[in-house]
């Protein structure tokens, strides 16, 4: 028989949809803005073995990640006797069976036409709080995961369609934000109910043999596309190194590694050289390099393709188990993303000098994120503002770095308006502006600007968290760029600075203190000498530059009375 | 006679539909566009209409709807802006700082439309209780104003914090701007206030809109006044109009105050179009789509009533932010696929249909114009559906041959016949554009097949019948109004619209306290429409007011929009309205939270003034459906070639009735009436199809 190429073409755009629009109904429902505004969650559907078809993702973290919960689900149930029925929704977090934190809580739906198991639908968000030692369920001073929160193995959420309540209330009496947790949860839930209606609706119209057919065809055009890709792409070994700042009870800093092989069919990756894991909560899950490496991977071939498990089958990890960068139990992981996107930064230095169209400079790359907790005044009601914050990128071979973009950790997430931080938390958001404090990395293409965000805090004996890189390492510059400024938070007391740091565990902020965060600015491509003078000009009335600086590192003489370079001056100044 | 007359001006053309109220007799004309100069087409349009009768002296209202201000951003041809903001803030310049395209580590973020430079910070600061934090220093706005003119700026954009819930601080400073241009002999000074056009909270995508408001102001008011000379110099006495976004219209001296609201207000006619045909037809719930030659068009109206939303973004796809705009848009959602999309086979291997499209020039392979490339009207030929002949009532004459040399190729690819492959290209756009229903429907919550699919533009009437087979949708509309006229004949039946959103969030409880500050809220809302309306020579008396909340559960940050009754109201309204908002909320999302709190976010007021929708002239009967039988032609559904009748559209008499399979032609769109359908003519010449027995 004839293959049905042109049904089988549209059950796949259908089976790509039905990810995207498990995302935009997730986003509508949730009741926590790190989903809606910062949209740390992706929905994605597997086929019966767990293999990735389609993803729809704000977020690049989670991209590695989505068919492991699949499969992780359908094996506890298994082992476990869990029992599996239509309808059947399970919930959990355990970050070594399927990575990152145990914010990070996971739906897994089975989804079956009739009788038979046909795919399963998956979904994964950051809830606000699970417990544990601090309020969000993060800080840096966890030795071991369980002082992080409540570890959920795999569990009913829904059984034949109801609610679980006994595992549901375990949950919730665990958290310090019940209501928002049970909403976010739901959310996901009503999202995977949606993906199951439309996967049947397909067999009903298809039929299932042809459903089947279209999820395999749709990995195999991910392998066709990785290995075209990885024809037209620069061969060879490439290496990188950087330090991330040592935590307390560490002797020093800790030297990271990555060597990178791209062979006609395969883009390998040796994180063999890094440390042991740590007594620090930056450790991160096989899954969390996985996903860093697919994050660069997908950079470096094609950031539009449409990714699937035969896409991502061209990629080898190695990393041994132990390190850093692939925890056991009992490290804590509750600030994983730090090091998970070290990695992807470490194959994006390596590789940048040699794929200039695909990477710039270094940026700021913490996810800047900070958790403010407090009782707010005004409705009596206990509160906890979670967010990342944008910073400056670096420059490229052809364009300036951007200023305040959020992170590689981050995608399409917005950072909160101030007029919602106001209504939403007792805070008065005093500046939102550019990091002027810090300054950029200067070259022939400028890094961008970080950013500054000043909190007045309005609520008595608010709790700090944080917990920030970068903040004695700045963002690399290419090519004699300069490398670009450090991220940090100050707390200001009557005006004065009482800290000024990136790694904060329970600090309690009074009413009337100013939390200010500054993120980095980005590093430069190329020396600053051989910018184009009028482009120092630009930034100068835009009061990015300063005369003096204009002259000092660009080397360019302008006349601040008609706002001109001084050609004349100038080419005499370059030239000396 | 005393005339209304529509003028849409659309990418490649401008058309211009007048109508005479009182007899129904219309005339209408299609002009060339004449970028960047638009008002030249519009006049040579006026030409032409007063060469089949249409005296502009006669007319009482002009209604226009034009793509400058959307042109003017695209093109980057707008005003030197200069903006003032609050002190400490970098809102234009970080915005939302996402990342959409988030693989590619060289993203670049939209170019904020006013640079640093531009930019003046003024020491004030309103806080989030509505209270002054700090007091407006007038000084520092009087030395700001003095040096944005300084720099040349053409017009200038205001946008302080926290302005959408008290504005006081934003117009005391316009007030200080206009007088400081005056003094500077500036007499009609632009100035934009956020909390003009936008109530609703986060900073940046209200300070945006300012900024765009600000920057098409000069070059719109400027195109506006020159059109207003030349219709009045051609004895125009009436009322000029322009379309607005939200799909009602308003005076030229309101839109000149706030062109931004006018941004999209040419396709959104086609929507209304499809709402005065859908009165006119009893047919409450329509679906309207808009089959064009690169894209396709839809949008939804339950009971008559389109969407309207305000998050509206320009320049937005699926890789770049775009700009926020937040004025009230008609949801229209488009794709890249249209009668000249090009189909190709991708490296993987699948068909794909747009979003390339060949346009008007080289066109379809099939015109012999020099295209190369198949599209999708090539596809049609193909397999039958399009005439193998000739087009437009035989003005276009058609290469069958050049379509199936140029399928080869694809055919060869996915080793399958030139039909087949022609067969796919069509199930694939279909495929396209029921997503962009389901997108339009299902996504928010409405179910297809209670709806009446309408479907004009060039390509919409024949690909109708399959997206109502797919999404069982059991009854389409092929209005008689000539497909390339369609918006404009839709201006026609817009109504004088104001909307006014405020954002003012507030748990719902049951105590006179809140009873009062709700009512106080919508009372001063409708307030000042009224007082938009009367500046329009209304009397507010007359004008319709519909009210809508959107609410969400604590936390939440995406609405629902709700309607609420009208007057004072009462413990008994607000339960009712809370109880349709967990209906609605199950509705849209499948579940829903009866003991969260219910918050309300926005307080969404419309006025109308009514406007009399045009008729559409009633056909006498004539004839039989013999009469209007061309012959019959093979054609290929996907499995077997058979022999299809063809009957010409404009002389099928009103009654009688087509079983499907067969064709329509009409001299420019042609109807496929599928298996299951059968099609008639009512009695304004509309083609009605219901599912056959």
């Amino acid at each position: 028989m004839i293959k049905d190429t042109v049904s089988i073409r549209i059950i796949k755009s259908s089976l790509d949809n039905i990810a995207k629009e498990m995302f935009w109904a997730t986003v509508k429902t949730a009741k926590s803005s790190i989903i809606y505004e910062t949209f740390d969650f992706a929905p994605a559907l597997t086929n019966a073995d767990g293999d990735l078809i389609s993803i729809g993702t704000g977020i690049p973290v989670f991209l590695g990640v989505m068919p492991i919960i699949a499969k992780a689900v359908m094996e506890d149930i298994e082992k476990h006797n869990l029992g599996l029925t239509p309808g059947d929704i399970f919930v959990i977090n355990d970050p070594y069976r399927i990575s990152t934190h145990l914010n990070d809580v996971a739906l897994a739906m089975p989804i079956f036409y009739k009788d038979e198991l046909i795919a399963i639908g998956t979904i994964r968000g950051h809830v606000n709080d699970v417990g544990g030692m601090n309020p969000g369920s993060w800080g840096p001073d966890a030795t071991e995961i369980f002082q992080e929160g409540l570890v959920i193995p795999t569990s009913h959420f829904y059984k034949d369609g109801k609610l679980n309540t006994e595992v549901v209330r375990l949950i919730l009496h665990n958290s310090r934000i019940p209501d928002f947790v049970y909403g976010d949860l739901e959310a996901f839930a009503a999202a995977l109910r949606y993906a199951y209606g439309r996967l049947n609706e397909l067999c009903d119209k298809y039929g299932v043999e042809l459903v089947r057919e279209a999820m395999d065809d749709r990995i195999d055009d991910g392998r066709i596309m990785a290995k075209n890709r990885l024809k037209e792409l620069k061969k060879g070994e490439f290496f990188a190194e950087e330090r991330i700042e040592k935590y307390e009870g560490m002797d020093e800093d800790l030297r990271i590694t990555a060597k990178i092989k791209i062979t006609d069919d395969k883009f390998i990756v040796d994180f063999t050289d890094n440390p042991p894991q740590v007594k620090a909560p930056i450790n991160t899950t096989y899954a969390g390099v996985y996903t860093a490496v697919a994050t660069a991977f997908t950079a470096v071939t094609d950031p539009h393709v449409a990714l699937n498990q035969g896409y991502l089958e061209a990629l080898e990890v190695i990393c041994p188990e132990g390190t850093l960068f692939n925890a056991l139990s009992p490290a804590p992981v509750s600030c994983y993303w730090e090091t998970t996107f070290y990695a992807v930064d470490l194959i994006w230095k390596a590789l940048a000098p040699h794929f200039p169209d695909k990477f710039t400079a270094g940026h700021f790359l913490s996810v800047v994120s900070e958790t403010l907790s407090m009782m707010d005044p005004r409705d009596n009601k206990y509160k906890i503002l979670c967010e990342p914050n944008p910073g400056g990128w670096g420059g490229g071979i052809d364009k300036d770095g951007e200023t305040c973009l959020v992170s590689v950790a981050d995608g399409e997430t917005y950072c909160h308006p101030v007029e919602v931080i106001e209504r939403d938390y007792p805070i008065r958001v005093e500046r939102m502006s550019l990091n002027f404090d810090d300054g950029i990395g200067h070259g022939a293409h400028r890094g961008g600007f970080g950013m500054r965000k000043d909190y007045r805090v309005l609520a008595d004996e608010a709790n700090m968290v944080c917990s920030i890189n970068r903040i004695q390492y700045p963002p690399w510059g290419v090519e004699g760029g300069e490398d670009g400024s450090c991220n940090h938070i100050v707390v200001i007391r009557d005006g004065k600075d009482i800290w000024d740091g990136g790694r904060a565990s329970d600090f309690t902020i009074n009413k009337g203190d100013i939390v200010s965060i500054r993120s980095g600015g980005g590093a430069g491509w190329g020396g600053p000498s051989e910018r184009d003078p009028q482009l120092v000009l630009e930034d100068y009335k835009n009061g990015l530059v300063s005369i003096e600086e204009a002259k000092e590192v660009y080397k360019v003489v302008i006349d601040s009375n008609d706002l001109s370079v001084e050609l004349e001056a100038t080419k005499k100044l370059r030239n000396e | 006679m005393v005339w209304r007359v529509g003028v849409d001006i659309g990418g490649a053309f401008t058309d211009l539909y007048a109508l005479d109220q009182k007899t129904g007799k219309n005339e209408w004309i299609k002009v060339e566009s004449s970028p960047p100069n638009f008002e030249e087409g519009v006049l040579h349009g006026f030409d032409e209409l007063e060469k089949h009768g249409v005296q502009l002296k006669d007319a009482n209202q002009v209604i226009h709807g034009q793509t400058v201000v959307i042109n003017t951003i695209i093109t980057r041809s707008g005003a030197n802006v200069g903006f003032i903001t609050t002190s400490g803030y970098d809102i234009l310049d970080i915005q939302r700082a996402n990342r959409r395209d988030i693989f590619n580590l060289k993203y670049k973020k939209p170019t904020p439309f006013v640079s640093r430079y531009m930019t003046e910070w003024i020491d004030e600061r309103i806080d989030s209780d509505e209270s002054i934090y700090k007091p407006l220093n007038e000084q520092e706005v009087k030395q700001a104003t003095e040096s944005l003119i300084k720099k040349g700026a053409d017009s200038i954009a205001i946008g302080f914090i926290n302005s959408y819930i008290n504005p006081e601080h934003e117009i005391k400073a316009r007030e200080i701007v206009v007088k400081t241009l005056k003094e500077h002999g500036i007499e009609n000074p632009l100035v934009t206030i956020s909390s003009d056009l936008s109530r609703e909270w986060r900073e940046y995508e209200r300070f945006n809109t300012a900024v765009l408001n600000a920057y098409v102001q000069p070059i719109f008011v400027k195109y506006i006044e020159k059109l207003e000379k030349a219709l009045k110099e051609r004895g125009f006495n009436g009322v000029f109009y322009l379309t607005l976004a939200s799909g009602g219209m308003a005076t030229s001296d309101y839109a000149k105050k706030y062109p931004i609201t006018t941004v999209e207000g040419g396709p959104i006619a086609g929507i209304i179009g499809g709402i005065i045909l859908g009165e006119l037809l009893d047919e409450n719930d329509i679906i309207v789509i808009d089959g064009g030659s690169t894209t396709t068009k839809a949008g939804l109206a339950k009971d008559l009533t389109p969407q309207v939303s305000t998050e509206y973004w320009i320049e937005q796809d699926d890789w770049n932010a775009g700009y926020p705009t937040k004025v009230p848009v008609i949801n229209i959602n488009e794709i890249g696929t249209g009668g000249t999309s090009i189909v190709w086979v991708d490296e993987a291997g699948n068909l794909q249909v747009g979003p390339e499209a060949a346009g008007s020039r080289p066109g379809p392979v099939c015109y012999g114009m020099g295209g190369k490339r198949p599209t999708l009207t090539d596809a049609y030929v193909i397999a039958g559906y399009l005439n193998p002949d000739h087009l437009l009532g035989g003005k276009l004459k058609i290469h069958k041959d050049l379509a199936e040399d140029a399928f080869r190729d694809i055919a060869n690819k996915l080793n399958i016949d030139i039909k087949d492959a022609a067969y796919g290209a069509i199930r694939v756009a279909n495929d396209n554009s029921s997503n962009l229903i389901r997108l339009i429907s299902i996504r928010r919550g409405f179910d297809p097949r209670e709806f009446t699919l309408i479907a004009h533009g060039g390509s919409g009437p024949m690909m109708a019948p399959f997206l109502a087979e797919e999404l069982a949708i059991p009854k389409m509309v092929v209005p008689s109004i000539q497909s390339g006229v369609f918006n404009a004949w839709g201006m026609l039946g817009l109504d004088i619209r104001h909307e006014l959103v405020q954002t003012s969030i507030i748990p719902i409880k049951e105590t006179e306290e809140f009873l009062e500050l709700i009512n106080s809220t919508f009372e001063e809302l409708e307030r000042k429409i009224k007082a938009a309306f009367e500046t329009e020579n209304i009397n507010p008396n007359t004008v319709e007011m519909q009210r809508y909340l959107d609410m969400k559960y604590e936390g939440q940050a995406h609405t629902v929009k709700v309607p609420c009754p009208d007057g004072k109201l009462g413990i008994k309204e607000i339960k009712d309205v809370v109880n349709l908002y967990h209906d609605a909320h199950y509705k849209e999302y499948g579940f829903n939270l009866p003991d969260s709190v219910v918050e309300i976010v926005n307080y969404d007021t419309a006025g109308l003034y009514r406007i009399e929708h045009p008729k559409i002239e009633k056909q006498t009967d004539q004839g039989s459906a013999e009469d209007a039988f061309l012959g019959e032609r093979k054609v290929y559904n996907g499995t077997k070639e058979m022999m299809v009748p063809v009957y010409k559209k404009e002389k099928l008499p009103a009654g009688a009735t087509l079983k499907g399979l067969c064709i329509i032609e009409g001299d420019t769109s042609t109807i496929v009436v599928t298996e299951k359908f059968k099609a008639s003519h009512d009695e304004y010449g509309n083609l009605i199809m219901t599912r056959g027995e």
